[in-house]
């Protein structure tokens, strides 16, 4: 029967990393606006009935105001509601400029929430300009507080593009760009029901628990990184396959599936008529 | 399971389905009576008078493509490509803002007891734009299939078929709930039986006559008809 409890589910997909250039430009050797043309297809065609797509930041490579114009191009023509959120590469002013109506807390950060059946998402803003770690200054935080305070019990998920976590998850090259402060993020979230937070930013799928809680980083939809823990300093990029996360979200459980877009698999057995 | 009785009004046979297959337009929401009205007016921008009830009947159920050249060939007016594009351009504004679902439909998607799935001739993206509109993705899920999953289109037998795959469903034991010849015709070309569903408001009575003679399983003027139906026809 299909009135399962998955109708009773919020779904929300997550996709990360992007990294446009302008037109339809090569990014080391990749094409990141054809690469988000077939996950958003994809993402049509499997999940059209998603409450939301959130972007996890670094939407361009450079801050490019030509890469936003190129971004909003591609949007224009998707049929699912999106949230997007800025990383290091962004450029806060720039992107304002070309999406007018994102929403922006009272301070003019890219941070504001998303309310479903007793599920809060909150999208925060870690952006500093010309830097490529992350932080919430004191008014990003005192935004994410009372935010969570008005959540009452409703369960939260958290969406950031550099996870609240100071080492860089051991990723080559990451130490020095990780998350500042985490402290003052937890103690900020203290009060709430967090249930999980997602974010970007390492070019690598990592699972990981911090502080009690677990944290997802999707790999995203451009380039990745050689999981090389032997070398601090020097990362790789490589060609692997990108995906995006279906992540469903029922009474205190959530549950998430990275899927790859990019070459569908081939069927070795297929489904068969009842 | 298969075999046929009388109803108790003995107004349609009774017999079991393991499915249902919906169109959209016209069924679930009221998109043919809005995509009425935005052509009237912008016809009436190229010179061309033409009233709500005469869109809906000439071209409920029909692909763009399709009523482009019925204009041109009935009409004899070949409209440019930019009258589409702009003309597309007002009626995804108008389905993200307007579009409302069919009188009774959230009540019998909520009371429907047998699996059911959608099939429809719109393009995916906009099929997605209309059932979230009308909030009806809480209740169908990802179970929808679109003119752009198939080579080709209603009234072609492979969206049907296709959607009975995909649910894994013989397509004898689906029903079929139309409001449109073409869509009624696909139904009968994939094998299935189709419940002629009247409860929109581009229904006139123009437009239903235009559907007379076309054989069905049963014939639903609102919701609650169909739901009547739907349940009738598994409880044997």
């Amino acid at each position: 029967m299909q009135r399962s409890t998955l109708e009773l589910i919020v779904k929300i997909i997550q996709l990360s990393d992007i990294h446009l250039v302008a037109g339809d430009g090569e990014l080391f050797g990749l094409h990141p606006a054809r690469r988000l043309l077939k996950c958003l297809k994809h993402i049509e065609a499997h999940h059209g009935d998603a409450e939301l797509v959130v972007f996890t930041g670094d939407l361009v490579h450079d801050g490019d105001p030509l890469a936003y114009l190129a971004l909003k191009e591609i949007v224009a023509h998707f049929s699912l509601p999106i949230r997007l959120l800025l990383g290091n590469h962004d450029h806060r002013e720039n992107f304002r400029g070309v999406f007018p109506g994102c929403e922006v807390d009272e301070n003019g950060f890219v941070q504001s929430s998303f309310d479903k059946d007793g599920v809060r998402c909150i999208f925060l803003d870690t952006h500093v300009p010309d830097e490529g770690y992350g932080l919430l200054c004191s008014a990003r935080l005192e935004w994410l507080r009372s935010c969570v305070s008005a959540a009452g019990d409703k369960r939260l998920l958290i969406f950031m593009h550099h996870a609240p976590e100071g080492t860089g998850f051991g990723v080559p090259g990451f130490s020095d760009i990780a998350f500042v402060d985490p402290e003052s993020f937890w103690n900020a979230v203290a009060a709430g029901h967090v249930l999980q937070i997602f974010a970007g930013h390492y070019h690598l799928p990592v699972n990981a628990v911090v502080n009690g809680h677990p944290i997802v980083v999707s790999r995203g939809t451009s380039h990745q990184i050689v999981l090389d823990l032997a070398n601090f300093r020097r990362p790789e990029f490589v060609d692997a396959e990108p995906t995006y996360n279906v992540i469903l979200v029922g009474g205190d459980s959530v549950c998430v599936h990275e899927w790859s877009f990019l070459n569908e698999s081939t069927i070795v057995r297929p489904h068969m008529p009842k | 399971m298969t075999q046929l009785t009388r109803a108790a009004n003995g107004t349609h046979p009774t017999r079991s389905f393991d499915l249902v297959i919906f169109d959209c337009d016209g069924v679930l929401v009221e998109s043919e009576w809005l995509e009425g009205e935005l052509l009237t007016e912008s016809l009436r921008g190229e010179g061309i008078e033409i009233t709500v009830d005469e869109a809906v009947c000439r071209f409920a159920g029909r692909q763009l493509a399709d009523i482009s050249s019925n204009i041109a060939r009935e009409l004899g007016i070949r409209l440019e490509s930019e009258f589409w594009s702009r003309f597309l351009g007002r009626l995804e504004a108008a389905l993200r803002e307007k579009l409302k679902p069919v009188p009774g439909v959230i009540e019998l998607l909520g009371n429907l007891e047998l699996p059911f799935c959608v099939a429809s001739n719109s393009p995916r993206d906009r099929l997605i734009v209309k059932l979230r509109a009308a909030n009806l993705l809480p209740f169908i899920g990802t179970r929808f299939v679109s003119a752009e999953d198939v080579v080709y289109p209603k009234p072609a037998p492979h969206l049907f078929l296709f959607a009975a795959e995909l649910m894994g469903t013989r397509p004898e034991r689906c029903l079929v709930v139309e409001d449109s010849f073409s869509g009624l015709k696909a139904a009968s070309a994939a094998g299935m039986q189709a419940v002629k569903f009247l409860g929109g408001r581009h229904c006139t009575p123009q437009y239903i006559a235009k559907l007379s003679g076309v054989p069905v399983f049963g014939t639903a003027c609102n919701g609650a008809e169909l739901l009547s139906i739907l349940t009738s026809c598994n409880a044997a």
